[in-house]
């Protein structure tokens, strides 16, 4: 590149800036952002050197400067564990069912929900079933295992006076382990995601629906045909941000919930990676599967927004 | 094409403004070996003064954890201990920095100190695993020839009672590290059953396995709190995070058949073996997961924590816990809260179907204390005229002497027409942990000792005894307990391996350990057979448990 065509990208770019960004009239606006921009460049962009550490063998006495570079050890490494392939198809399970159902449940919800016609009611519902949501899971682990214990839990004790089922030993039972994660997980956290759909529900123009009476359809029709059209905007945004965490099947609840019983069926990367790599202090082992995970969920993302432009015609950013 | 440019040049300035943000915190001032040499050789020529002329200035960091509480005012960095230590040697403790909190930020602080090459202060004591990094940092001083130069022979002979205190901290045969002593047998397991039950039901004392079943049968099946209903267990353990643990435990049920798992125990040949591979782990696990299938150990054991299968205990509903001594004071103290009328008893624990029978042991060293080794002659001196002195004076002091009632008056304790006591207004205060070492100086024997000399009815007759007495008569199941332990003390297995984490170790140490967790966990319950134990063995022995056993028997050769 000569000298003289990179002036001429600096004099472009600069009016280019001129025009869209306005100072002078939209300096509040930036000013507000400030705060937000600081925040994500200190917290994730200053940070991101760190990754080196992933192709070191770092230590912390030696320092970045001195630990010695080893490559793709590191994520070697995390390969020919043995069990690697269990681990990580665990995650996958945990999460692809978490992903699904964490949209399945508060859509209904919120559908459900946008039918009452008591506003009382309906505050308080959306109230209580969002107040798991603030409760962290290491209370939670306690409570779950007191509820879901085969000795006098209430949720055993409801099966089997109702039912007339054996206890399920839900938190020692590998296959149960897994429908427990998930389930326990909805149960946290489906109020909280209902509010951004109860959020989409109330922009709908209400002449849409108005038409569709005129025209005769019933309640069911209206949801099929007005309702969900118009909630899968959000949905798709949702779900592809949601595909950007599918190999985090949830580190607290599981860490709070699994035992050795378990580890076939509930061992997911990050507890692994925390037993593995946190307990003994090897950073480098875990920065490189930290950064192995950011990969296929920035992959993932990629693709889910490819794919919702292609096919929904949507784009999310 | 040319914004992209663009993009990556601003890109490329921005990740080398941040390398060079790490390089600059980089720096290398590295004395020589010989220099350091020098300095400890000319330090032990000299004698230790009672107190300096010139005022010394000892730089140090510390955790302050939940456990260290301050009058208005005070704080870690000014408090009657230091001031104690500016009027009688003019020492000065200088704090560069604290961390509070969970001990993780203190971890995380050392660490990120010495990945910034930061300068270390002078003193580093400390009760935390980072101790191996900072040995390894290089930035800390030999200790051994300075300790034997300088420690006075109270503190000497303390560190005698175990020489393998200082294992952990060896590097080529150097002492890099002064370890922490904490009072021996501090962990070491006995049971206690329900006195209550045992009455009720009319049941001897248990001297073996086969004695505990029986026991355990009766508390399951002949309903021992009479209250009509099936719901009481014989035993209750948690095995969540290991099988030999600190409360809860099952240690001693495998002691019976002459291995405790989860730790390294020495064999006859006086090498070092994993306990969890030992072929009598399975009449362990056999025993075990009998005792699931009878119903005598209740089915979430395999849930639980150790503090959650307590619980099993104080609310009533279990007969019999495994434990150190102290559970005397906590937990068990609940079970009476819980049950009218429920009592409990410390009892030896039982003896293998080959007369066998072993319990885990307890590390006496808890911490360690390192000196950066450019530190000024004056203030390792300073360093030892103040612990040597707290040695002398405090950890046995002498009647009439200045900590014969406690460590600081108005803290610990109040004096009232010359008799000490509790009654501090506004609450006692635990000024003994504003001490350099967290609990100043302790004689490892000697708590459990004074302990079992007043459970055979000798009389309390220095401050230290009087101190022991006050403190056990609130809970005097700990007499018998105490005394338990000392009976027993040739049961006692410690982990023998200490070092450092090996090679192996740190790289397949969690996945080895989670092999033999999950198989054992699932031949109790069941869910794989007894015989699958050879496999699992094997398994773990190809996987690199044979490569661990050599690095760690290498360890142990080059320590003792």
């Amino acid at each position: 590149m000569d000298a003289q065509s990179s002036t001429t990208i600096r004099v472009k770019h600069k009016r280019k800036v001129k025009s869209k960004w306005n100072m002078r009239r939209n300096w509040p606006l930036h000013f507000f952002l400030l705060p937000a921009v600081i925040l994500a460049f200190v917290f994730s962009y200053a940070p991101l050197p760190g990754i080196i550490m992933a192709f070191m063998d770092f230590k912390p006495y030696l320092g970045f400067s001195e630990s010695p570079w080893v490559g793709l050890e590191q994520f070697k490494r995390m390969i020919e564990f043995e069990d690697a392939k269990q681990v990580i198809w665990n995650t996958l399970i945990i999460s692809a069912m978490k992903i699904i159902l964490n949209l399945i449940v508060p859509i209904v919800f919120a559908i459900l929900l946008n039918e009452v016609r008591k506003l009382l009611f309906k505050r308080t519902i959306q109230t209580l079933v969002y107040l798991p949501y603030f409760l962290s899971w290491v209370i939670l682990g306690g409570i779950m295992l007191d509820m879901l214990s085969v000795d006098g839990g209430i949720v055993n004790n409801f099966l089997t006076s109702v039912f007339g089922i054996d206890p399920i030993f839900f938190l020692g039972d590998g296959d149960w382990f897994r429908f427990t994660a998930v389930g326990t997980d909805v149960w946290k956290e489906f109020g909280y995601s209902a509010i951004v759909f109860l959020a989409a529900l109330a922009g709908i123009n209400p002449d849409l629906y108005e038409a569709a009476t005129i025209d005769g359809a019933n309640r069911f029709q209206q949801v099929i045909h007005i309702t969900l059209p118009s909630l899968l905007p959000i949905t798709i945004v949702v779900a592809t941000l949601a595909l950007g965490n599918v190999l985090n099947a949830g580190f607290d609840q599981i860490f709070n919930l699994y035992n050795p019983l378990v580890y076939d069926k509930g061992d997911i990367i990050d507890t692994f990676v925390y037993r593995e790599g946190l307990l003994g202090g090897q950073f480098s082992f875990a920065t490189a599967v930290g950064l192995f995970k950011s990969f296929i969920g920035m992959i993932l993302i990629i693709t889910g927004y490819k794919l919702a432009h292609k096919y929904a015609g949507y784009r999310i950013f | 094409m040319r914004t992209i440019l663009v993009k990556v040049k601003v890109l490329s300035v921005f990740v080398l403004v941040c390398f060079a943000l790490i390089a600059c915190s980089q720096d290398s001032s590295k004395k020589s070996t010989s220099e350091e040499e020098e300095l400890v050789e000319e330090l032990v020529s000299e004698e230790l003064p009672e107190t300096f002329d010139e005022e010394v200035t000892i730089t140090t960091v510390r955790h302050v954890g939940g456990d260290v509480t301050f009058k208005e005012g005070e704080t870690i960095e000014n408090n009657v201990h230091t001031k104690w230590a500016k009027d009688k040697f003019n020492i000065n403790l200088d704090y560069l920095w604290t961390t509070s909190g969970p001990n993780d930020a203190f971890t995380t602080k050392i660490r990120l100190a010495l990945s910034s090459n930061e300068e270390m202060p002078d003193i580093i004591a400390l009760r935390d695993a980072v101790d191996q990094d900072l040995i390894d940092s290089k930035k800390f001083m030999p200790v051994g020839e300075l300790f034997d130069a300088y420690a006075s022979d109270t503190w000497k002979a303390a560190m005698e009672e175990d020489p393998s205190v200082w294992y952990p901290y060896m590097r080529d045969g150097e002492k890099m590290a002064i370890p922490i002593l904490d009072y021996a047998y501090n962990g070491d397991t006995v049971l206690f059953i329900r006195e209550d039950w045992m009455k009720n039901l009319n049941l001897d004392a248990p001297e073996t396995i086969d004695d505990v079943e029986k026991i355990m049968d009766a508390f399951v099946t002949q309903d021992p709190d009479g209250n009509g209903k099936d719901d009481t267990y014989g035993l209750t353990i948690g095995f969540k995070n290991a099988l030999n643990t600190w409360m809860s435990g099952a240690d001693w049920i495998f002691g019976a058949y002459g291995t405790i798992p989860n730790q390294w125990n020495e064999t006859e040949e006086g090498t070092l073996e994993n306990g969890s591979v030992n072929p009598a782990m399975k009449d362990g696990l056999a025993t075990l997961k009998s005792w699931m299938e009878k119903g005598y150990i209740n089915k979430e054991s395999g849930l639980w924590d150790e503090t959650k299968a307590s619980e099993l205990f104080t609310s009533g509903r279990a007969g019999i816990i495994a434990g150190p001594h102290w559970l005397v004071d906590w937990p068990l103290p609940d079970t009476k809260t819980n049950i009218d009328g429920a009592e409990y008893r410390a009892y030896p624990i039982p003896t293998g179907p080959n007369g066998e029978a072993g319990r885990r042991g307890t590390a006496i060293n808890n911490g360690a204390i390192l000196i950066n080794k450019d530190a000024d002659p004056e203030v390792i001196k300073a360093f030892f005229v103040y612990q040597n002195y707290l040695f002398d004076h405090y950890a046995n002091p002498e009647e009439g002497g200045e900590f014969e009632h406690g460590f600081a008056e108005g803290y610990d304790y109040v004096l009232q027409d010359g008799e000490a006591s509790r009654d501090v207004p506004g609450g006692t205060i635990a000024a003994e942990k504003y001490s350099l070492t967290f609990d100043v100086a302790r004689i490892p024997s000697l708590q459990l000792e004074t302990l079992n000399k007043l459970a055979n009815g000798g009389e309390a007759e220095t401050p230290f005894e009087r101190k022991v007495k006050l403190n056990a008569d609130v809970n005097p199941e700990i007499y018998e307990a105490a005394k338990i332990v000392i009976e027993q003390k040739d049961l006692a297995m410690p982990n023998m391996f200490t070092g450092a984490p090996t090679e192996t170790q740190q790289s397949r140490g969690q996945s080895l350990d989670k092999i033999l967790d999950e198989g054992f966990n699932k031949i109790i319950y069941g869910e794989l057979p007894l015989d699958e134990f050879d496999n699992l063995v094997e398994r773990w022995k190809s996987s690199g448990g044979d490569e661990l056993t050599k690095e760690i028997n290498e360890w142990y050769d080059s320590v003792k």
